[in-house]
Order: structure tokens, then sequence, then C-alpha cells
């Protein structure tokens, strides 16, 4: 067993993991925070198909070998497991938890359908999880192909104490998320002190095509082109002024990388010179906007043959504050904070990326003393 | 001591119009706007093309987000080549007017003439 050692050091290190996927024995565990009007849709032919389905299949499944047990059970799906293995053996001060299902909502073409589930879920999440620890913090799930109920949704749940952030999928259904349709969700946001948390998502349902050149045939391929819809999905942001229109939304791009930061921000701001009066509500070159409103998940953590490429990236990103560590779990390529952020990086630099930058975007206190189940990293 | 030197008569020049000089050894660009006449270097700080190749243009204004209003027709330099807008009055670009300029100098109109200020070469 090749598991990295944590030999619990003095001084540990507080960790935010910003990506945490919280499990679910099976979408019928929202049937009871369902109204009844919704339950005809969980019938035999329909509920193998809720919400819509990735359409890919993974070579060894999505999730860790290590979490998962004889009877298909795994143990993301309980609180005190996943508290276990996860918040007290890598001293996690806060996990973002971004859900199992909920990203699909937003794919399903029958919206006010997918806006219940998704308030069924928001209760789910607070009763089963939120509840159970405070290191686990919540992300409102929505439907945003129906952004006016998708508000109503953030301002219902929004103000639990341990909701961090409206939750939603990196593609968009339909149009763009530079599109004045989206405005609700974020006033939504911005009204709720809330962060906006965008994942990588199947290409299911709405959330339509996965490139301009159709579909991938395997999911490796498919894998490394997620970072097509991150960088399209960021572009419509930026250049539609979603950011300049609402100066206090901030944004997490999730399990896209970030090696391609730079060389989209060097774009962005030539071709600004360039076409600034296509697009004169842009008052800043594009890239100072990516700096102050967008932080970047690290998982999958980029690992260049050379450690110090990482430094000279961040260096080309022009600045040590966007990027916010994140694991994955419980999924198959989940990234360990002790071997994921290399420890030749400068001690302030991942202290940053464990910790800081995620306290500073959440708002975080810095906790008094850190857990004595911590380890140093 | 600058030295003037005569460029054209006025109605040589049409409001909107914009004519290349060398001047000694400097490429300058004429430009006439509906108040006055400015003169610039003629070469974009981006790559070196001339601007007296470009477009005399308006452009669209700062604005909220997704409104276009256009604006200071007349006194913006388009360069020929990626774009770049020159505001004619003070030689600055748009987008990034303090780093990436261009140089201008003092046009004099004495009578019908009109005579740039430049150092003496």
């Amino acid at each position: 067993m090749a598991e990295h050692e944590y030999p619990g050091r003095a001084a540990p290190q507080p960790i935010a993991d910003c990506d945490v996927h919280e499990g679910m024995r099976s979408i019928t565990e929202l049937l009871p925070y369902l109204p009844p009007q919704w339950h005809m849709y969980f019938n035999r032919d329909s509920l193998s198909r809720l919400p819509a389905k990735h359409p890919y299949l993974h070579p060894q499944g999505g999730t860790r070998l290590d979490l998962i047990h004889p009877d298909n059970s795994s143990d993301d799906m309980f609180p005190d497991r996943v508290r276990e293995q996860l918040l007290d053996r890598y001293g996690i001060t806060c996990a973002m938890l971004v859900g199992t299902y909920v990203h699909q909502f937003t794919a399903m073409p029958q919206g006010k359908f997918a806006a219940a589930l998704a308030t069924a879920y928001n209760d789910w999440l607070i009763d089963r999880w939120l509840s159970f620890d405070p290191r686990f913090k919540g992300s409102v799930a929505v439907a945003a192909q129906e952004p006016q109920l998708a508000a109503q949704e953030i301002d219902r749940v929004g103000g639990h104490p341990s909701m961090v952030q409206v939750n939603l999928p990196m593609p968009s259904p339909q149009l763009p998320w530079g599109h004045e349709r989206y405005y609700p969700i974020w006033e939504a946001a911005v009204r709720n002190n809330l962060r906006v948390a965008m994942h990588v998502s199947p290409p299911a349902g709405l959330l339509g095509a996965p490139s301009v050149h159709g579909w991938a045939t395997s999911y490796m391929e498919l894998r490394c082109q997620y970072v097509l819809q991150f960088q399209s999905g960021l572009l419509s942001l930026v250049c539609n002024g979603v950011f300049e229109r609402f100066p206090e939304l901030r944004i997490v791009l999730l399990e896209g990388g970030f090696s391609w930061v730079p060389g989209l921000m060097w774009r962005l701001d030539q071709s600004w010179g360039a076409l600034r009066r296509e697009v004169p509500w842009l008052k800043r070159p594009p890239s100072e906007y990516v700096r102050e409103h967008v932080r970047f998940g690290t998982q999958p953590m980029e690992e260049p043959p050379d450690p110090k490429h990482l430094l000279q990236l961040v260096d080309m990103m022009g600045s040590d504050r966007m990027l916010m560590f994140a694991t994955d779990y419980p999924h198959w390529d989940f990234d360990d904070p002790g071997p994921a952020i290399p420890k030749r990086l400068p001690a302030d630099l991942r202290r940053k990326i464990l910790w800081d930058n995620a306290r500073d975007f959440y708002g975080f206190p810095e906790p008094a003393q850190t857990s004595p189940s911590a380890v140093a990293v | 001591m600058p030295t003037r030197y005569f460029l054209c008569h006025r109605e040589d020049l049409e409001v909107g119009a914009m004519r290349a000089f060398r001047v000694g050894g400097v490429q300058i660009v004429l430009c006439r706007t509906r108040d006055a006449f400015h003169a610039l270097r003629d070469l974009c700080p981006h790559h070196g093309a001339h601007l007296s190749q470009g477009r005399l243009t308006g452009t669209n204004l700062p604005s909220a987000v997704g409104e276009l209003v256009y604006g200071r027709d007349g006194e913006v330099l388009r360069c020929p080549r990626h774009g770049w807008e020159i505001d004619v009055l003070s030689g600055r670009s748009l987008h990034d007017p303090e780093r990436k300029r261009v140089k201008v100098y003092r046009v004099v109109e004495q009578g019908d003439d009109v005579l740039v200020e430049m150092d003496a070469r």
C-alpha cells in the first residue's frame, strides 16, 4: 500500500479542500424532501436516468477503488466516514461540498422538475451533511436553466451559516454564461454574500456537446478536453462584462486545471487592445478581471515534469492568490495534499494554495488553533 | 529650440482627413479634427505600422454592460494592423493610455499655413 505517510510534525498546516463530493446511496434519498407532485418521475423507467446521465463510461468507475465496499456502497455516502477519512485524516479545516448529481440538474430539459430536485437536494444536504460537522461547507444546488427559480432557491437557503457558494456546472444550459439570462443567479449570489463554484460537468442533456469537434471517443480524451469548457465559459463571463456588471461576484473554477490561464489572459489582453470598441463595457484589461474575480481549484493538479515549471506558471498568472487546493474526494483522481502540492514550492506559496487563498476567498476565519487531528503536509 | 516646418495650407486637408509627411527624418501624420489640426508620429507603438494608413474615425465609448455608445468621431486614429486606437489629441492609446502612446507635435496655424513645431535635426 503506497499511501502517503503523515508524520504529524509540529506547526500543522490548515487546509481548505475546495472540491469534495458528498455521496448519496440513491437519488431516492431525495423523495422525502420532494413535494408529492413530482414523485411521478421516480418510476421504474425514469429512475435509472435521473437526473441527466453522464454519457461516458469510465474504465474503472469514478470512485477511488479503496473506498468501495463489497455491497457496492462507498465511503463518500456516509458523513461519519468522510469526516474520518478526509477531514480528520488530512487535517481539513473546511471542505466545500459540491455534490453528486447536482450539476446534472441544470442539464435537464424538464427545468421546473430540476428546480424541485435542487430544492430537495439542498434540504437533504443541510440535514445530512451540514448539520453533521461544521467543517462541511455547502454549495447551493440550482437548476440554472430556470434562472428565476435558481435565484429564489439561493435566497431560500443561501443564508444558512454553512452555505458558502452557489453550485453550477461549467458548461452552461443553452446560452453561454455571459448572457444576461443568468443575471438573476449572479445577483442572488452577491445578495446572499455567496461565492460561485463552477465545476466540470459531462456533456449531458442541455449541457451539450463537449467541443466544436464533437464527441471524444474515450474517457481519457474527454478528461483532457474538459479544459475547453472552462476556457469558453470563462471567456463568456469576461467578455460579456459579467464582472463589470457584478463587481462583487467571485467564482472558483473546479477541475479545469490552470496551466492554460496565462495564455488565455495574454490573448484576452491582446485582443482587447485591438478590439476594445466591441466590448466597451470592459474598463480594464480583461486579465485584471480574471485575477480579481476568479480562482482555480488545483485538482487535478498540473504535474509538469519539472516542478519549477509550476512556479513559472504562478509567475505568469501574475498572482499567487488564484490557486486553491482541492482533493476531489472520493473520485478516482483524488489529490492528496502532501504529494499534490510539491514541497519544492516555497513555503509561503504552499500555504496560500492550501489555505490562505480559500480563507480570503470565502471569508473564513483563521483557525484559533489547528485541530489536534491536523497533520503537517 | 523647436523649428517650425510648413506642412500644407488649411484647405489642403478636409475635416476628418489625414495625411503623412516626412519632416527631416521623421514621419508624421497630420490629422484634421472638427476644431484643429494634430500632428503625431506616424508609427504605431505596437508593431510600428504607419498610422496614416489606418482610419481617422470615432469609437464606442466606455459604456454600461451591453450598450454601445459611439462618440469622439474624427478624433481616434485606428492603426491599419491590429486595430489599436490612438487618441489624436493626446497620442495615447485608448486601451493602455499610460504605457502605449505616440509622440505628438505642436501644430501652429499662421494665416492659411499649417506648420508643425519639431526640434531641429
